[in-house]
């Protein structure tokens, strides 16, 4: 059975226009305008056990409000869900103790408490046994490296080490579902990539099926296996991420790092020059044409080094995205 | 037994959501204290107020002497800091204007006991406060504290009294949960304070309006929150008086629980989870 399956969501907010200036708040006191606002689009998907998926998309494309509509917060205006076959919004205990949210710039920590006791509140709610609870505690701080911070009150934490305890106060009741929105914002780097690493383990360790929305395309590459790139509350692309590449681009990047100097006039021949900076020269070719113009490039100059490289994944999606 | 274990272990588990709620009261209590000292403004102010109007009128109003007065304005002031939830602007502006909301209704408990939980421990440390005071008080002026002697008077008053802050916080449940549809709910929650100190005795005791009015404060459920536990325990009503009280206050608990239940489900379509 399918962990997710979504058929035909439709969600559509209903908004409140008002005209600008004094005039426009005296005409609403009369007549208030109304207007709808359709945030996801007809949109379908499943989603096995066990798979980790990225969410893409611009800012006001969908994405939220379909794991907002997938945890339960949202009522869809059409359409139907199932999770682990429940209805998300009808709250079933059943449904909640297998499912997280975890939302990078929304907080369920007690802000004037230690972390400490939001876990135990956790344990008290989602019914968590003492021993159970113990040994998944102690495993998450270790991995997390939040052995020193767990007692000291919320307020007086760093946004890196907040973030790290709301995904233990996520995953305290070890959830089947986890969903992630935009859970690396704000942080640096190293953090980044530290709470990357620690996605992927918990995917494989748990076989937990993990969705992931993020502004960061590194998160999604690095982390999802699938992606659905979504704009204007349509899914615009499902399937594996270097399809989309595929797909969505014609061409590859050849950067060489030439021993001797060559002539510009001789590169444009075999492709479009993106970058000219001696010894290093960028080549934009056509995707099929890749391996020839590399073999020609080692057989006609001498060449010290040479990388063939898909575009960047940012030039990808902003690819994607303008065509729709 | 299985099910008496069970029963007990559930028991546990609010009991410890409580303790916990209970420590955040406690880290917060400077603005425990604030609160506490702003709920006895009015009953101070009345005070001052009703001394003046019983030596103009030679020393008694109706059937109040002034120490009367003093002994229903000190009451107001436990019953306003412990019977009074005031858990509306919480669940308004916090839970659904800023979407906090979103954290109750994933979790597997209760959305209503949760914010029962959450008001109990203020309630009960604010309650505290106020009972010391009336003990000291009680300790300087012998005459002007007197509860009823009557043990089973006493013990449906504090029945009165639980009632009351049943009634009370569901009935502020609601207002918060208004918030759903009108995103300036302020004016809502004046209006009520205005009608909400008037009708039940906070300002004035109902003795004194007259007769219609009287009885329009009687059906209305305001009086049942404050007025009414005051005077059980000052011992003003009978056995039946008592029980007639108690009716009321289960029938208005019944009618809000269902508003509640009605309003929740209904509201929670239209919530949009904002600020995420």
């Amino acid at each position: 059975m399918s962990a997710i399956t979504v058929n035909h969501l439709n969600k559509t907010y209903k908004s409140y226009r008002k005209d600008p200036g004094f005039f426009g708040s005296v005409r609403s006191l009369v007549k208030r305008k109304y207007e709808n606002i359709p945030a996801v689009k007809d949109i379908s998907f499943t989603i096995e056990s066990g798979e980790l998926v990225g969410f893409i998309g611009p800012n006001g494309a969908g994405k939220t409000t379909t794991l907002k509509c997938l945890s339960g917060l949202l009522f869809p205006t059409s359409g139907e869900i199932s999770v682990l076959g429940f209805k998300p919004f009808e709250r079933k205990n059943e449904f909640l103790k297998q499912i997280s949210l975890v939302m990078g710039q929304k907080n369920q920590l007690w802000w004037d408490l230690p972390p400490m006791e939001t876990f135990l509140l956790n344990k008290e709610i989602y019914q968590i046994p003492k021993n159970h609870f113990k040994k998944t505690l102690d495993e998450l701080i270790s991995i997390l490296e939040v052995e020193d911070i767990i007692n000291i009150q919320v307020r007086k934490l760093s946004l890196g080490q907040r973030m790290k305890c709301e995904l233990i106060a996520a995953l305290l009741h070890s959830p089947k579902i986890l969903f992630l929105d935009e859970p690396t914002i704000g942080l640096d780097v190293v953090m980044q990539k530290k709470l990357r690493g620690f996605v992927r383990e918990y995917n494989k360790k748990f076989n937990a099926t993990v969705i992931l929305t993020s502004h960061y395309m590194e998160d999604v590459r690095q982390l999802c296996d699938r992606i659905i790139v979504i704009d204007h509350g349509s899914i615009l692309f499902d399937g594996k991420f270097d399809e989309l590449v595929k797909k969505h681009t014609q061409q590859k990047i050849i950067s060489v790092i030439f021993e001797k100097e060559v002539l510009r006039e001789k590169l444009l021949k075999l492709g479009i020059i993106k970058d000219f900076d001696l010894p290093k020269v960028v080549l934009l070719v056509k995707r099929e044409n890749a391996n020839s113009v590399a073999e020609k490039l080692l057989k006609d100059f001498s060449v010290l080094d040479m990388n063939i490289e898909e575009p960047d994944i940012e030039d990808v999606i902003r690819n994607v995205f303008s065509k729709s | 037994m299985l099910s008496a274990m069970s029963f007990q272990k559930a028991n546990m588990r609010y009991f410890r959501i409580f303790f916990l709620q209970l420590q955040h009261a406690i880290e917060a209590r400077s603005l425990s204290v604030v609160w506490f000292l702003t709920s006895l403004t009015t009953p101070l102010l009345m005070l001052i107020f009703w001394s003046g109007a019983t030596a103009a009128a030679g020393g008694r109003i109706f059937s109040w002497s002034y120490s009367n007065f003093a002994t229903y304005y000190l009451f107001i002031a436990l019953a306003s800091s412990m019977l009074t939830a005031h858990i509306e602007e919480d669940v308004a502006f916090e839970d659904i204007n800023k979407g906090n909301l979103s954290q109750y209704i994933l979790k597997p408990f209760p959305y209503y006991t949760s914010k029962f939980l959450l008001e109990l421990p203020w309630r009960l440390f604010q309650g505290s406060l106020a009972i010391s005071g009336i003990v000291i008080v009680a300790l300087f002026f012998k005459n002007l504290v007197s509860v009823t002697s009557s043990p089973i008077i006493l013990l449906l008053a504090i029945v009165i009294a639980i009632l009351a802050f049943i009634l009370s916080f569901t009935f502020k449940m609601i207002l918060g949960l208004l918030a759903f549809w009108f995103t300036e709910i302020s004016g809502v929650m004046n209006v009520n304070e205005i009608i909400f100190s008037i009708a039940s005795g906070t300002l004035i005791p109902l003795e004194f309006f007259p007769n219609n009015l009287r009885t329009l404060f009687e059906i209305l459920p305001f009086s049942y929150m404050i007025y009414y536990p005051i005077i059980a325990f000052l011992g003003k009503l009978n056995t039946t008086s008592l029980l007639q009280v108690i009716l009321m206050q289960l029938l208005w608990i019944f009618i809000f629980s269902l508003v509640y239940k009605f309003t929740w489900a209904k509201g929670r379509k239209t919530f949009t989870a904002v600020g995420l």
